[in-house]
Parts: structure tokens; C-alpha cells; sequence
């Protein structure tokens, strides 16, 4: 019987267990995510996950949202004409993902591992395990996040590791300074913000386009509420669509009207322009960093996780790369991360095989030369990342670049693999002219896009645009791709002495006593055969020990005794 | 002649053939054991790898169809905003008819003429989707259902049900039993006195 892993948030939550040694995300019908929303119907129907964030508008006397930050405490809520606990609530959405569970797998599922945050205290944490007992599952472990997501990246502990989780999801942002030795993951300090996530970085998008829109049309769309909800969705998109694209275009047709007549939002965005809009917010995140490192006594950590849907947001890599020197690992999904690392601790517990989630990634930073402008002059031969190492591939990438002078009507692309900021230090993988550039505007400097296109294979491909002429031109070469399973390796390096020690007898001899042992296991199945299991011991200990010639004669006395059984 | 002799001879010849004969038998029926049960262990292996490669094969072939359903319905519900677009227009253009028929009829009627054809790029559209199993919401009108709409908006209609759907704002679609976008709706909820 599997144990699953349940990741229970505060706005989504998520089911998911090992199959075949791999974590995987079981479903609630589509969606891998379920919101973490409760409610009932006018007609006395229970709604669980998105149903009941249907109808929180019209009935939010009937609809519970965001029921763990109630939990621990005594604080309760009414529904459908009764009173519940936030445990009998939070209870609800483990039985839904539960039964999508078994509908899953085909089987019936009663023991699960439970996610808490690294700051729930005893009280929060005994009502996880009492919700879950509520929600008919006997609860193996509760584990905290950030250990479930060292798990997801397969850092299971033997060297004393310090690891830093920095998990930014949609509405709260958790940082948290793991130590992970033998086995043992110890929590060294944790901090964040429970009101902090993407969906701040989307609402101030979404501003920063109405105001835009107003200066252009001179309309206030403050008021019109479906302009807003447009808007908003449209900024959500336009921040996905910026971890790839250096500008993105945001086009809302028929948003709203002026003097009778339709207008529409037109809009181009740059990564730079977002990145000025969430500038302080990302700050706020580095001082928790900061705050987190100096209460768990490190200056370096050994690794930086990245867990939460907005740390796809290219800054936020940036961001951390640059204070901490290491470069963050995201090669897991990071909205998943947490569900599948509580899926691998049940499947521990359970004492079934896990082998690491394997996942392709690029194993070497991939960028151009640039020259830097800096206050004391200019710095050519720098290395401009942009695909950071460990990013999971197949994975596309743009950026735009300016030649030096603006009459400037070609430049050199060469492209390079490495982790220094020195080209020099870094491997030339090719490089080719781009000529012919045309100025973006009149009187204006030519600009270029670079998009880097890299495949399972390590193939990368790589285009240059001339934003003015929209001329194309580029190159593939072959960069390295890897395998990534740590732990396969690990267990391979162990694995060598052993194999080394095993006794050298002949494959023929070996499978012969296999055989015989497996039928010796099933004739003594419920019956007492004294002679026979004695032999059996017999071939088992000369199977280790290696001395062949004992080992044939106990295998003929094996078979005469199996002779005698069958007879 | 001894018989006596003779008699032990051949009772001797007899005993070393039987003790031969024993043996080999023995080691050739040793023999054969133990190669019938490799021969049935390599079946038993067999039976079981074939098992789990026509097992492997079957979920392999059902995780392709439900990858390029998947893939094929990603392009498809891409098109919902470019509907929801072409529908704002049609409708913005009837307001621009009326307010210009008074005014300037033939441009008034040009304009109808143009609102026409995409009326059907609306509807050779919708026929796509219809092709693949996709089929808009019915919202309007109907009693709200939070397994198919999403209320955005509240309304004070008093002669209307509580629940009620009187507007749409953003039309839902929908494949078989699988919500492909919910409907985002206005929904009446009188106040109570």
C-alpha cells in the first residue's frame, strides 16, 4: 500500500507519491493543484478545491479560504448552519485529495506524510496530524517544507550539508537554512512573510499597465472592474511569459471606450521595466536572506533551493547567484517541490526503493561575450549568462544586446560555456559575424535579440534577430547535457568496493542455485521440511562464501531433497 | 561345475551392475531436475518480463493519446481570448451601427456589411472547436453552478431567483465532462430584508 505525500497550503494544495522510484503528482481530476478552498452550496453540497473558490464571490458566508493560517488555534467557522475547527476544514481537503488519490492509483490509500512550515509551532502542527486523522489517514510523518523539498532535490543527508530553501510562492514567501547530516535534516533558522508572493508582483504589473493605458487614452479604468480583471490576467501572462522573453507585448482588444468608440491596450513590456516594478519587493526577500544566514551562523551556504512558481522569475536566480556565489538549483519543478519530497518521505518510511528524480539539465552555464560599462571605463571579454547552469532543458532563452557605438553595422557573437564572468576563463563553443544591423528607429542604435535554444541533446542553437530589419542569422553547436541522479551516482561509487569483494564463482553455477532456491522456497511454504531447509541454508552460505566445489555438492544434495519433496 | 560358484559370480556381476545402474540413474535424474527447474524458472521470468512489457507497452500507448489529446486541446483553448475578442467586436460595432445609422446610413451599412464576416470568423471558429469535441458554457439564464461558472459579480434583482445568471462576461467552454474554462458570470443575489 503506497504512503502518499500531501503538500497542504495556505492557497493550493497537492497529493503525490512514488511510482516505479519516482515521485509523481496524482491529479484532482486535471488539475495538478488543488486550491485549498472549502465551502457549501445553497442546496447543502460540500464543494472542496476549485468548486468552492467558484463561488466565493456570491457566497462568502458559505466559502473558507486560507484555513491554515487558523490552525493551532481555537478559532472557528460557520458553515452551512454549523460550526467547525480549522482541523475539521483543513480535514476536508485531505479527504478530497485522498480519494483523487485512490482514483489514481486503484487502490485504496490510508497513510500519508503531511507538510508543515518550518515555523509551525507544536499546537499547528498537532492539528495537521489531527486533520488528517479527521480525513480517515493515518498520518506517517509531518515534515516541514523546506525538508521536503531537500528531499525533491535528492539531498538526502551524509556530509554535513548546509542548504538554503527559498521558497516565493503566490501569496507568502518562506526562506529557511537547512542542515542536512546522516540523514537528519535539521531546520538552523527560518524566516519570510506570510503576505508576500507573486501575486504582489502581478498587481504591480497590472498598476503600472492601467496607468500606462491612461496616460496614452486619458481613460481611468479604476472603476470598471472587468477592465481591471482583464488587466490583471493579462499582467499575470505578460510576468510568465518574461522569465523567456526580454519584451513581451500585452494586447487587451476592445478593453474599453472613449467617446462612443472602442479602444484597446497596446503595450510592450520589458524584463527591465518589471524588474524596476518588483525591485523592492525582491529586496524585502534578500533581507530575510540575509537575516536567515546570520541566525543559522553560515556565510555560504552549500546549496540554494529554489521552491514556488515565482522563483522562475530569471531576478530572483539572479538575485541569489550574485549575493550568495552559488548558483541556485531549480532543475526540480519548484511549484511541486514540496509534494514530491513528502511523497519521497513516505516512500521511505515505507521502506520502498526511491531513486532520484531524474531530470536533464544543462551542467554548465551557457552566454555570450558582452563588454561591461562600467564608471571606470569600458570592460570587454565578460561573460554574460544566459542559461544558467543546472536549468532543466529543453529550455529557450532571449536577451536583447546593444553594439557598443550606435553606427556599429555588425558585431561578433561568440558563445561560451562556463561559470566565470571572464570569457577567457570559460570555453568558446563557436561564434559568427551579424552584419548588416539597422537602427530600432530612426537616428536610433541598432539593438539584437539572442535567443538561445538548447535540446535534450545539448544541442543549442543560436539566433540573433536584428530587432530594426527583423534580419536572422545563428549557429548550432554542441554544448554538454547531463543525467542528473546524485544519488545513482553515490550509491555507484559505494557500490564498488562491494562488488569487488563478491565471491567469483560461475554465472552458471549462481543462477543453477537460484533456481533451486526459489523452488525450495515455495515447497516449503506452510509445510515443515527440516532436511530441506537445511539444505537450502547450506547453498546460501557457500553462495557467499565462494568455495565452488562445497557449493556444487550442496546444491546436488538440495536437489535431491527437492526430488524427495516433489515425489 | 561349481553352481554354487557360478551362482555367487553372477549375484556379484548382478550387485556391481544395480550399484552402477543406481548411480547413474541417480546423477542423470539430478540432472534433469535441476534443469527442469532452471528451464521453468527461465519460463516463469519470461511469462512475467513479456507480462510487463505488454504492460509498459499499454500504458506507454495511454499516456501518447493523453499527451497529443493534451497537446491538441493547449492549441485548441488558445483560441477562447481570440474568440472572446472577435465577440467584444461584433458588439462594439453594433453600438457603432446605431449610433451612426441616423447619421450616415451607407457607412452605417458598410460597417453592418464588415461586422457580418466576422460574425462568421466567429462562427467558422466555433466550428473548429466543435469538430474536437468543444462546446460553449450555457451561462445566461441558468441557475448558478460553481462546477461550471465562476461568479465575478454580485447583483440586487429582486423579481429575479437568488442564483440567477444574468450575465456573462466571460463565455466558458467546455469537452465532454472536462471543464476547459469555467464561465465567468454576474449572478443575482437579492438582498434580504
Amino acid at each position: 500500500m503506497s504512503v502518499i505525500g500531501i503538500d497542504l497550503g495556505t492557497t493550493f494544495s497537492a497529493a503525490s507519491v512514488v511510482k516505479d522510484g519516482q515521485p509523481v503528482i496524482l491529479p484532482v481530476g486535471d488539475q495538478r493543484i488543488m486550491p485549498s478552498v472549502v465551502g457549501v452550496s445553497p442546496d447543502e453540497q460540500w464543494l472542496v478545491g476549485q468548486s468552492a473558490l467558484n463561488q466565493w464571490v456570491l457566497y462568502p458566508e458559505s466559502t473558507v479560504r486560507s484555513i491554515k493560517r487558523k490552525m493551532g488555534s481555537n478559532e472557528t467557522v460557520l458553515l452551512g448552519g454549523n460550526t467547525y475547527n480549522p482541523q475539521q476544514i483543513s480535514a476536508m481537503i485531505l479527504q478530497r485529495l485522498k480519494l483523487a488519490a485512490e482514483e489514481h492509483l486503484g487502490e485504496t490509500v490510508s497513510q500519508a506524510v503531511i507538510t508543515v512550515p518550518a515555523y509551525f509551532s507544536d499546537a499547528q502542527r498537532q492539528a495537521t496530524h489531527d486533520a488528517g486523522t479527521i480525513a480517515g489517514l493515518e498520518v506517517m510523518r509531518i515534515i516541514n517544507e523546506p525538508t521536503a523539498a531537500a528531499l525533491a532535490y535528492g539531498l538526502q543527508g551524509g556530509h554535513n550539508e548546509v542548504s538554503l530553501i527559498y521558497d516565493l510562492g503566490g501569496g507568502t514567501f518562506d526562506v529557511s537554512l537547512v542542515e542536512l547530516s546522516s540523514g537528519v535534516v535539521d531546520v538552523r533558522a527560518s524566516h519570510g512573510n506570510t503576505h508576500l508572493g507573486g501575486d504582489d508582483f502581478d498587481e504591480r504589473l497590472a498598476d503600472w499597465l492601467r496607468s500606462e493605458f491612461e496616460s496614452k487614452h486619458k481613460v481611468d479604468l479604476r472603476s470598471d472592474r472587468q477592465a481591471l480583471a482583464r488587466i490583471h490576467q493579462a499582467a499575470e501572462q505578460a510576468k510568465i511569459s518574461l522569465s523567456a522573453e526580454p519584451y513581451v507585448w500585452v494586447r487587451e482588444e476592445y478593453l474599453a471606450q472613449k467617446d462612443g468608440k472602442p479602444i484597446h491596450m497596446e503595450i510592450e513590456v520589458s524584463r527591465a521595466q518589471f524588474m524596476t516594478l518588483i525591485k523592492d519587493l525582491l529586496d524585502l526577500t534578500l533581507e530575510s536572506v540575509n537575516r536567515v544566514l546570520k541566525d543559522g551562523n553560515t556565510e555560504k551556504p552549500d546549496h540554494i533551493l529554489l521552491v514556488g512558481g515565482s522563483t522562475y522569475i530569471p531576478a530572483v536566480w539572479e538575485m541569489l547567484a550574485n549575493r550568495l556565489g552559488v548558483a541556485p538549483r531549480q532543475d526540480v519543478n519548484p511549484s511541486e517541490a514540496v509534494a514530491l519530497g513528502a511523497a519521497i518521505q513516505g516512500a521511505i518510511v515505507a521502506g520502498d526503493p526511491i531513486e532520484a528524480i531524474l531530470v536533464d539539465v544543462a551542467p554548465y552555464s551557457l552566454g555570450i561575450a558582452i563588454a561591461d560599462i562600467t564608471p571606470f571605463g569600458l570592460v570587454p571579454g565578460r561573460f554574460k549568462r544566459l542559461i544558467p547552469r543546472n536549468s532543466t532543458i529543453p529550455l529557450t532563452r532571449k536577451e536583447v544586446f546593444y553594439p557598443l557605438h550606435p553606427d556599429q553595422k555588425a558585431v561578433q557573437i561568440e558563445v561560451y560555456q562556463g561559470e566565470s564572468s571572464l570569457v577567457s576563463e570559460n570555453i568558446l563553443l563557436g561564434d559568427f559575424l551579424f552584419e548588416d544591423l539597422k537602427p530600432v528607429e530612426k537616428d536610433g542604435s541598432p539593438a539584437v535579440t539572442v535567443q538561445f535554444d538548447i535540446d535534450v541533446n545539448g544541442v543549442l542553437n543560436v539566433q540573433a534577430v536584428d530587432r530594426g530589419s527583423g534580419k536572422e542569422g545563428g549557429i548550432s553547436v554542441k554544448a554538454s547535457s547531463q543525467r542528473l541522479s546524485q544519488a545513482e551516482l553515490e550509491a555507484a561509487r559505494d557500490a564498488l568496493p562491494e562488488i569487488s569483494l563478491l565471491p567469483d564463482l560461475p554465472e552458471e553455477t549462481v543462477e543453477e542455485a537460484a533456481a533451486l532456491l526459489n523452488r525450495a522456497a515455495q515447497l516449503s511454504k506452510g509445510k515443515d521440511n527440516a532436511s530441506l531447509q537445511d539444505a537450502a541454508e547450506r547453498v546460501r552460505n557457500l553462495l557467499r562464501t565462494g568455495e565452488q566445489e562445497e557449493l556444487e555438492n550442496a546444491i546436488d544434495d538440495l536437489t535431491d531433497e527437492l526430488y524427495e519433496a516433489e515425489a | 561345475m561349481n553352481i554354487r560358484l557360478v551362482y555367487e559370480a553372477i549375484s556379484n556381476l548382478a550387485r556391481r551392475i544395480e550399484a552402477i545402474g543406481d548411480t547413474d540413474i541417480k546423477r542423470l535424474s539430478r540432472e534433469q531436475y535441476k534443469t527442469n527447474t532452471l528451464n521453468e524458472q527461465h519460463l516463469e521470468q519470461t511469462k512475467k518480463a513479456l507480462a510487463q512489457s505488454q504492460q509498459a507497452l499499454d500504458e506507454l500507448k495511454h499516456q501518447y493519446e493523453e499527451r497529443e489529446k493534451r497537446a491538441r486541446f493547449e492549441v485548441l483553448t488558445a483560441l477562447f481570448p481570440v474568440l472572446d475578442s472577435i465577440e467584444a467586436g461584433v458588439l462594439s460595432g453594433v453600438t457603432q451601427i446605431k449610433t451612426m445609422m441616423p447619421v450616415n446610413p451607407e457607412a452605417a451599412k458598410t460597417l453592418a456589411a464588415w461586422l457580418d464576416g466576422q460574425r462568421l470568423l466567429r462562427e467558422r471558429l466555433l466550428g473548429i472547436l466543435a469538430s474536437e469535441g468543444i462546446r460553449p458554457l450555457k451561462a445566461k439564464g441558468q441557475l448558478f453552478d460553481p462546477h461550471h461558472h465562476v461568479a465575478v459579480k454580485i447583483v440586487d434583482k429582486p423579481d429575479l431567483p437568488t442564483g440567477q445568471i444574468v450575465a456573462e462576461e466571460r463565455r466558458g467552454y467546455i469537452s465532454e465532462d472536462t471543464i476547459l474554462r469555467y464561465a465567468e458570470v454576474v449572478v443575482n443575489k437579492p438582498t434580504k430584508e
